[in-house]
Parts: structure tokens; C-alpha cells; sequence
């Protein structure tokens, strides 16, 4: 039958894809905790993401290592990340780090950028604001 | 050669070449963004291309709807072609997105709630398309899925405010805050040129997709029927009735 | 910031809406051409 084959492959092959999907899904809702929620975390190897502001004038650069502080609603968290940082990492942007929190510092491995929905050809009409304060 | 003629519409090119140099001399003269330099500029084709996949999808619930309604196969023709061409918008705005993001977010693809449930209405509406093809009756092909096409839609507002309801990497809308833009007035401005022009676009491959829509349909129903001329009557709908 | 790199990435963005949109219209143009010999071969 024509269009059996047809329409068979196709659809195994998009219902294995979106099944995948939905699995990855469920921890996609939740992409990340606060430095409040992650304080309150017991240390431990379980991994998990960590975001929040870039503190000026709390970056450490080392051979392969960067320490920083990153805050959120007035609590901060310190960070080891081992790595090179994305092009766009500096102070006073946000940040997603992945990794570890062992109950004074959160040790990263993986760092990605997370910047606002403004876009400002001056940088000085510029103030950050990540919207994650007012969920926790 | 009476019948079919080879008669075809040239305006629809001609439009789409013109909106799409509008949009690349409007993004490329804008100001950079202070923070992301010219990397900004990937604003201008990825916003417009996830607008015109709303768009697209948007049209193929109306075109569903009408046709489970008025059981006209123009409706189904319409939805079909605006899902093929929401499909191509949607597979743009992710591979866009992938190139915007690796230089500033730093990675290619993260499963953030956006991100995995645009991947989800990519391949749902892929589905749309692979299920156009389990039947070569027009009525029955019409009707499966249309009532697809009225259901997928959900998945539309459940991308746009993932940004809003969950916690995702990716930033909240810009255009569409409800604070207002937060953009420079020639940013904005810029990005309404662009997402003009794409709708723009979008109209002119309508009219040449529903234009192939009937011509397939045509060459359906010539080949059911195999006796007597058919071509230029394949605007009419097919008398099936108790076909299965 | 190195602005040829960002160019770079602008350029990769740009070429590929281009290249989908030419792709998709041509594809249409095509299966329309094809669609119409294949009524006059039905004819």
C-alpha cells in the first residue's frame, strides 16, 4: 500500500521526535533557580542552574577558572566556573550557570548569557531587569 | 491546448523581491544595539519569521474552521498552503534563533521552555503535512485535517507566553510588552518594517501556494476520474460521493 | 567586541532567510510548472 509507507514513516518519525521533546520539556519549564532558592539547597551533586546578575567589580579572572558573584533580588551567590565565558560576559549582565552547589559556592562548568528584552543603541538608557524577582 | 492555458501570476515575484530588499536596507541601517553590537540585526528576520509562523498557522484554524463549516475544499486549500508556509517560517525562526544565540547566549540550542516548545509546533505541523498524505480522497483528506488544524493552534499562545508563564532563558517579548516597547523608537520602527515586509511576503506565496493547491487538486481528481478533459475545471469540487 | 566576527554572524543569519524564502518560491514556481504539463499529459 502506497500511501501507508507513505504516511507510516513520516509519522513514527515525528512522534519518536515530539516524544523526546515532551520528556525534555518538563525540565524546560523550570529553567532555572534563584541564588535564594539555591542557598536553601542541601550541597550535593545533583546539578542544576543557577541564574542571575553579574556583580560589578566581583570578577576574578584566572588560567581556566572565572569568580564571580551573581545576584538577585539583593541575595548573592559566588561562582567558580571552569571555562571560557560566552563573548558577552561581563559585569552587570545576567547569566544561566550549570553545575553544582557544594554549600558556600556554586562550582560551574557551563555558562550561557541571559540578557532582557531591551535593545538600546546608547548603552546608558540601558537597566537590566531579568524579571525573575518577582516569582520567588 | 485550449483548456489549459499555463496562465500564471508574475506579481506575486515581483512583490516578494521588493518587500524583501525593504526589510534588508531597513535592518541594515538601523543602529546596532549598545549591548549585542550588530548581532542585534538578527532581530530584524527572527522576530518577523516567528510573527509570520503565528501568522500562517493562524490563518490555517481559520481556513480548518471554514472548511469543517462550509465543507468548501477552498478553505482546505487555503489552510494547507498557509501550514506549508508557516512549517518553512517556523523551521526559519529556529535556525535563526540557533545562530543569534550561539554568539550571544553562547550555546546553539538549550532546552529552555520557548526553545523546546517552538521544536514541538515545528514537527506537530509537520505531522499536518504528513497527515495531508494518507488519502488521496479530497473530502476525506480535507476533513482529518482540518480538525488537526483547529487543535494544533493551542500551540501558538502556548509559545508566545512560555516566556511569561515559566522560567526560560529566553527574553520576554519587546514589541508586544505590556510596558511598552523597550526598544528605541527607530528599532521599533525598523522591526515594523521588517515584519511588514514578511507579511507581505507571506500574501505573495499564498497566492502562488493556493494557486499550485488547485492545480494539485486538479491533477487528483483527472487522474480519479481518467475520462474526459478536465484541466481547467479543477476549481470546481470533486463529486465523490460514497467514495471512501 | 570584534565587529568582523558579529558580521560574520549577521551574514549567516541573512543568507539564510534568503536562501529559505527563494527556496520555498522556487519550490512553488516548480511544482507548478510540473503540475500543469502533468493536466496536459491528463488531458
Amino acid at each position: 500500500m502506497k500511501w501507508y509507507a507513505k504516511f507510516v514513516i513520516p509519522a513514527v518519525v515525528i512522534i519518536g521526535v515530539l516524544g523526546v521533546l515532551m520528556v525534555n520539556l518538563s525540565s524546560a519549564l523550570v529553567y532555572y533557580n534563584t541564588p535564594a532558592e539555591v542557598q536553601t539547597r542541601e550541597a550535593g551533586e545533583s546539578r542544576l542552574r543557577l541564574a542571575g546578575q553579574v556583580v560589578a567589580g566581583s570578577v576574578i579572572e584566572e588560567d581556566t577558572t572565572v569568580v564571580f558573584t551573581v545576584q538577585d533580588c539583593d541575595i548573592a551567590v559566588s561562582v567558580i566556573h571552569t571555562g571560557t565565558p560566552p563573548q558577552l560576559f561581563s559585569e552587570g549582565i545576567g547569566v544561566v550557570v550549570e553545575g553544582t552547589w557544594n554549600g558556600e559556592m556554586f562550582v560551574s562548568d557551563t555558562m550561557l548569557v541571559m540578557h532582557d528584552e531591551q535593545y538600546r543603541a546608547d548603552a546608558g538608557d540601558y537597566d537590566q531587569d531579568l524579571h525573575t524577582c518577582s516569582e520567588s | 491546448m485550449t483548456a489549459n492555458e499555463h496562465r500564471t501570476t508574475v506579481w506575486p515575484w515581483i512583490v516578494m523581491a521588493v518587500a524583501g530588499f525593504h526589510v534588508f536596507v531597513a535592518s541594515m541601517t538601523v543602529p546596532p544595539d549598545a549591548l549585542q553590537g550588530q548581532l542585534s540585526r538578527i532581530m530584524y528576520v527572527h522576530v518577523p519569521a516567528a510573527w509570520l509562523a503565528y501568522l500562517a498557522f493562524g490563518i490555517t484554524m481559520l481556513g480548518s474552521a471554514m472548511y469543517l463549516w462550509k465543507k468548501d475544499l477552498k478553505w482546505d486549500r487555503r489552510a494547507h498552503a498557509s501550514a506549508e508556509i508557516g512549517v518553512m517560517f517556523t523551521g526559519m525562526t529556529i535556525v535563526l534563533g540557533m545562530v543569534w544565540a550561539k554568539p550571544t547566549w553562547g550555546v546553539w540550542w538549550t532546552w529552555d521552555a520557548r526553545l523546546t516548545l517552538t521544536a514541538i509546533m515545528f514537527f506537530v505541523y509537520l505531522g499536518y503535512l504528513a497527515l495531508r498524505r494518507t488519502t488521496d480522497n479530497l473530502d476525506m483528506r480535507a476533513k482529518r485535517s482540518a480538525i488537526l488544524g483547529v487543535l494544533a493552534i493551542v500551540q501558538v499562545p502556548l509559545v508566545h507566553f512560555s516566556v511569561i508563564w515559566w522560567r526560560s532563558l529566553h527574553q520576554a517579548p519587546t514589541l508586544l510588552n505590556p510596558e511598552g516597547p523597550s526598544m528605541d523608537t527607530s528599532m521599533v520602527i525598523t522591526l515594523l518594517i521588517a515584519v511588514s515586509g514578511f507579511t507581505v511576503m507571506y500574501v505573495a506565496m499564498m497566492f502562488k501556494r493556493i494557486e499550485l493547491s488547485r492545480l494539485e487538486d486538479a491533477v487528483l481528481v483527472s487522474e480519479q476520474t481518467s475520462s474526459g478533459p478536465i484541466a481547467g475545471h479543477g476549481i470546481t469540487s470533486p463529486d465523490l460521493t460514497g467514495g471512501s | 567586541m570584534e565587529y568582523a566576527a558579529q558580521w560574520n554572524w549577521v551574514a549567516l543569519a541573512y543568507g539564510i532567510t534568503y536562501f529559505a524564502l527563494i527556496a520555498h518560491t522556487a519550490s512553488i514556481a516548480i511544482r507548478i510548472t510540473r503540475a500543469h504539463k502533468k493536466l496536459d499529459e491528463l488531458s
